[in-house]
């Protein structure tokens, strides 16, 4: 099958560089599947959870909103920041859902807008902390 | 000639800068390694944000977004980044200049400096400079940081206070070479040589260009802080070292000089002491 590279540029660290078979997206306006051979193209990304599929089977990645750009089979995905499974504390995410949630509903109009961009983030991040990367393991194994 | 005593205080006076010179040395040194690191991990993501919205800035139907479309030039907006500290060479004169050069084509400017001494430079000088401002940048620099000058910027930019926008930072290519560059920002010139295919544009390109020119200037603004920390340590270590040769060469000399002044008050102890023998013969 062939493959495309897919890069996740984030201000810290390139997350990911890699030829990869396939890859979600979440954009502004749904999920996004990309192949190789892809047309050209760009998007505005949300905050959701990243797909990428290839030999090793899937992982998922959380990603805070950024642009990704589809050319001459690059994915280049740029974001502000980027998160596996493994970095994501869950326990710390579901009590920031909770306390955003709390303060949400007690009506303190300047912090809304962020406390619905925390309640995003954890909702994001508990998804993906569901799903750890448990190829690692069978990758040492193989 | 200076006294014995002088001498050598002056000599201890020159070891102990010499000293302090070192450790900025090293400081700076370590400092440096720490910020290329970083700097090669953002070069990517700084320029590929801008070669996507430039690219995007081309395509059909970008130019009626507000980040695009040409304004009369009434109002020019400068973030300047330069250190907060001296003792690096010419690195903040450097980009003042720089930056001043581009401002004297008579334009109607309002400065956002980053680190002290550009804000003391064009205050020095009776420009306007903006209340916000910030310090602290250029050693450690935060994405969060370039947010909020990015977003600053854009929300002039929208509210009509600035009709352009420009980033005078310094590039750096070596640890020997630095260049101060002046880059225009707002509004999005694409570089009209490129040629590229039918790209498609989710949503579509309006909404595209209204999310992904905030976050992709505020990448390049993280990336044009990155060079810049790098520079200033680089410049710092290199005037540094030079202050440490130059310390050595005076420390020479005074060594010299002291020698000498020694070596002449003995000879003329001795002189003193037979021709008193002489005398007495």
């Amino acid at each position: 099958m062939s493959k495309f590279r897919l890069r996740i540029i984030t201000p810290d660290v390139i997350k990911v560089d890699e030829e990869v078979d396939m890859v979600i997206l979440r954009s502004m306006t749904g999920d996004m599947g990309i192949l190789p051979g892809h047309e050209a193209g760009s998007a505005v990304l949300d905050y959701g959870v990243l797909r990428i599929l290839d030999d090793s089977g899937e992982r998922r990645l959380a990603v805070y909103g950024g642009v990704a750009e589809i050319r001459n089979d690059v994915v280049t995905v740029l974001t502000s920041a980027a998160e596996w499974p493994d970095e994501i504390n869950r326990s710390d995410a579901e009590e920031d859902l909770d306390s955003a949630k709390k303060r949400l509903e007690s009506h303190h109009d300047a912090m809304e807008l962020k406390d619905q961009v925390t309640v995003r983030r954890s909702l994001v991040r508990i998804e993906v902390s569901a799903y750890p990367l448990l190829n690692k393991s069978s990758e040492s194994k193989g | 000639m200076p006294s014995m005593k002088f001498i050598k205080r002056r000599i201890t006076s020159v070891k102990n800068t010499q000293q302090i010179m070192k450790a900025m040395n090293m400081v700076a040194a370590s400092k440096l390694q720490k910020a290329k690191k970083r700097l090669d991990t953002v070069r990517p993501l700084s320029l590929e944000s801008m070669r996507i919205i430039k690219n995007a800035s081309l395509c059909e139907g970008a130019s009626e977004s507000v980040f695009v479309t040409k304004r009369e030039v009434k109002n020019t907006a400068y973030v300047v980044i330069s250190g907060d500290r001296g003792l690096c060479g010419s690195y903040n004169a450097n980009i003042t200049k720089e930056a001043l050069a581009s401002m004297n084509e008579g334009k109607n400017e309002k400065i956002i400096s980053v680190g002290v001494k550009s804000w003391e430079f064009f205050k020095r000088r009776r420009k306007n400079v903006m209340q916000q401002r910030y310090v602290g940048l250029s050693d450690t620099v935060y994405y969060e940081d370039a947010e909020h000058i990015c977003n600053y910027l854009i929300r002039q930019y929208i509210a009509g206070e600035i009709d352009e926008a420009y980033i005078a930072y310094t590039h750096f290519e070596t640890t020997l070479s630095h260049v101060p560059l002046v880059v225009k920002v707002l509004p999005i010139e694409g570089d009209p040589e490129q040629t590229f295919d039918n790209t498609e544009f989710d949503p579509d390109i309006a909404a595209f260009l209204e999310q992904a020119v905030p976050a992709c200037l505020s990448m390049f603004i993280y990336g044009t802080l990155a060079e810049s920390s790098v520079c200033e340590q680089a410049a710092r270590m290199i005037s540094m070292d030079s202050a440490n040769h130059n310390a050595e060469e005076i420390i020479e000399d005074l060594t010299l000089m002291f020698n000498r002044k020694r070596q002449g008050i003995i000879t003329q102890e001795i002189n003193e002491i037979v021709s008193g023998a002489n005398a007495l013969q």
